[in-house]
């Protein structure tokens, strides 16, 4: 099968290398044709028409153009931004968030591989860090939206070694497992975490439900850490490695712990 | 792409390629040419190319105040009388400070950062001269602090970090105008936008 020499698609552009004198290497997250990499010619020239927007975390209607034979890496022929989210980017705090929800995006999609739902759920993230939303509800939606959608969401309703239902207390997480544990299976994982109630309800409700339906949940502090803890082994477990992005993710939440911290460009 | 996929080559050769493909901008396939061109190239000019990189890694190094290259400590610009010494102007690169004095427009002095607040890449505020700018302004000399990184979200970001950490030690901070194309590097600037946005550079 050959590619189309030409598709015109939305795509939110999840990383721009330099590349040779003046170009881009982008790499695309599309709704119908999954993650994608694409020069970007000259953009990095000030007269260039396409640069603006095709910046990092912009969401913009592209041409992509492949070669003669219809293969190899295309080029952008054509951009024009709908969502440049000009507010997220005036706001550190959101902005780191931004930054590693599109790291997540990257390292979970394979390359061509379309998943039009986990585009979407990845959109309405972006589009939520814009919002008086709570910023770190956002994040364990996506992070578990992001695992279901690929496939590598944790059992949570039963214990994963001997299928009993979890009965309220005394419960544990294993990324090892796949899921929760029983108190008389947790000895056979060494990785096994505690987990509270309310922490194992708002995961499975966060991973059952949309983002707009999971952002009416009112989550407290202690919770939110355990939660932020909890997903944040998951997620190393199964990428078999931290994500760059969470140590700038750390530094400004410690540095600034409250949003009135941080003053935005257009204060 | 790696350059195994171009071999079998001598072993030198093959160094030679790999060595080059590491720089910015050289693929596999300008590598492996580079690399051809280089063997057949007149000993003494081979020599003297290698001789220029042993000596830019020899001599130059790094100005202990405004970080830029240079091969005296503290450099020209730093320590040349004429300059105003309550205007520092910050950028991502050196290759920024030879854009902005080609405008000759500003008569202040640098801070180079070399890089920029990159999460996704691992580069944050401990991997740049942010530590270095940080002590130049807590003398209370400087008056105003120009942040003139790239117009584009990496070098806001960086821009967004600093303002924030600089706020109490400087009376005045700015940005580059708008003029400037979200998305262009600053080094690719022609004079007369660069020139337009330095002159209109905006309080923060
Ligand atoms: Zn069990
Ligand atoms: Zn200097």
């Amino acid at each position: 099968m050959t590619k189309p020499r030409t598709i015109n698609t939305e795509a939110i552009v999840l990383r721009a290398a330099e590349l040779g004198e003046a170009d881009r290497l982008l790499t695309l997250l599309t709704p119908a044709h999954g993650k994608l990499h694409a020069t970007a010619r000259g953009v990095r020239k000030t007269t260039s028409k396409l640069g603006g927007h095709l910046d990092l975390l912009t969401r913009s209607a592209l041409t992509l153009s492949y070669g003669n034979q219809g293969t190899g890496l295309a080029t952008v022929t054509g951009a024009e931004a709908l969502d440049s989210f000009m507010s997220l980017k005036a706001d550190l705090r959101a902005l780191s968030k931004a930054l590693y929800l599109g790291e997540l995006a990257d390292t979970f999609h394979p390359l061509e591989a379309p998943n039009p739902p986990a585009y979407t759920s990845f959109l309405e993230a972006l589009q939520a860090l814009e919002s008086p939303a709570d910023h770190d509800l956002v994040l364990r939606s996506f992070e578990l939206r992001l695992l279901d959608l690929c496939g590598f969401l944790p059992q949570l309703a039963r214990c994963v070694q001997c299928e009993e239902p979890v009965l309220p207390g005394g419960h544990f997480l294993s990324p090892a497992a796949g899921g929760v544990l029983c108190p008389a299976c947790k000895p056979s994982y060494g990785d096994a975490l505690p987990i509270s109630v309310d922490a194992l309800k708002v995961v499975r409700y966060l991973a059952a439900n949309s983002l707009s339906s999971s952002l009416l949940v009112n989550v407290r502090l202690p919770l939110h850490r355990e939660l932020a803890a909890l997903m944040s082994s998951l997620l190393r477990y199964t990428l078999e490695r931290e994500l760059r992005s969470t140590a700038f993710l750390r530094a400004i939440a410690q540095q600034w712990p409250k949003a009135e911290d941080v003053p935005s460009r257009t204060a | 792409m790696t350059t195994n996929d171009f071999l079998p080559a001598a072993a030198p050769v093959a160094r030679l390629i790999q060595a080059l493909h590491k720089l910015p901008g050289v693929g596999a396939k300008t590598a492996q040419r580079l690399t051809y061109y280089l063997v057949r190239m007149p000993e003494e000019e081979a020599r003297a190319l290698a001789e220029a990189i042993i000596a830019v890694k020899e001599q130059i190094i790094l100005c202990s105040l405004c970080q830029n290259l240079t091969e005296q400590d503290p450099c020209p610009i730093c320590t040349d009388p004429t300059r105003d010494r309550t205007t520092i102007c910050v950028l991502e690169e050196p290759l920024d400070v030879l854009a902005i004095e080609r405008t000759r427009c500003y008569a202040g002095l640098y801070h180079v950062l070399h890089g920029v607040i990159s999460p996704m890449n691992g580069i944050g505020a401990e991997e740049l001269k942010i530590r270095e700018l940080l002590m130049r302004l807590n003398g209370g000399t400087v008056q105003e602090l120009v942040l003139a990184t790239n117009p584009n979200l990496e070098g806001e970001a960086t821009a967004m970090y600093i303002h924030r950490l600089v706020s109490p030690l400087v009376p005045k901070i700015t940005r580059l105008a708008r003029g400037l194309p979200v998305g262009g590097d600053l080094e690719y600037a022609d004079l007369i936008t660069l020139t337009r946005a330095f002159q209109g550079r905006q309080a923060l």
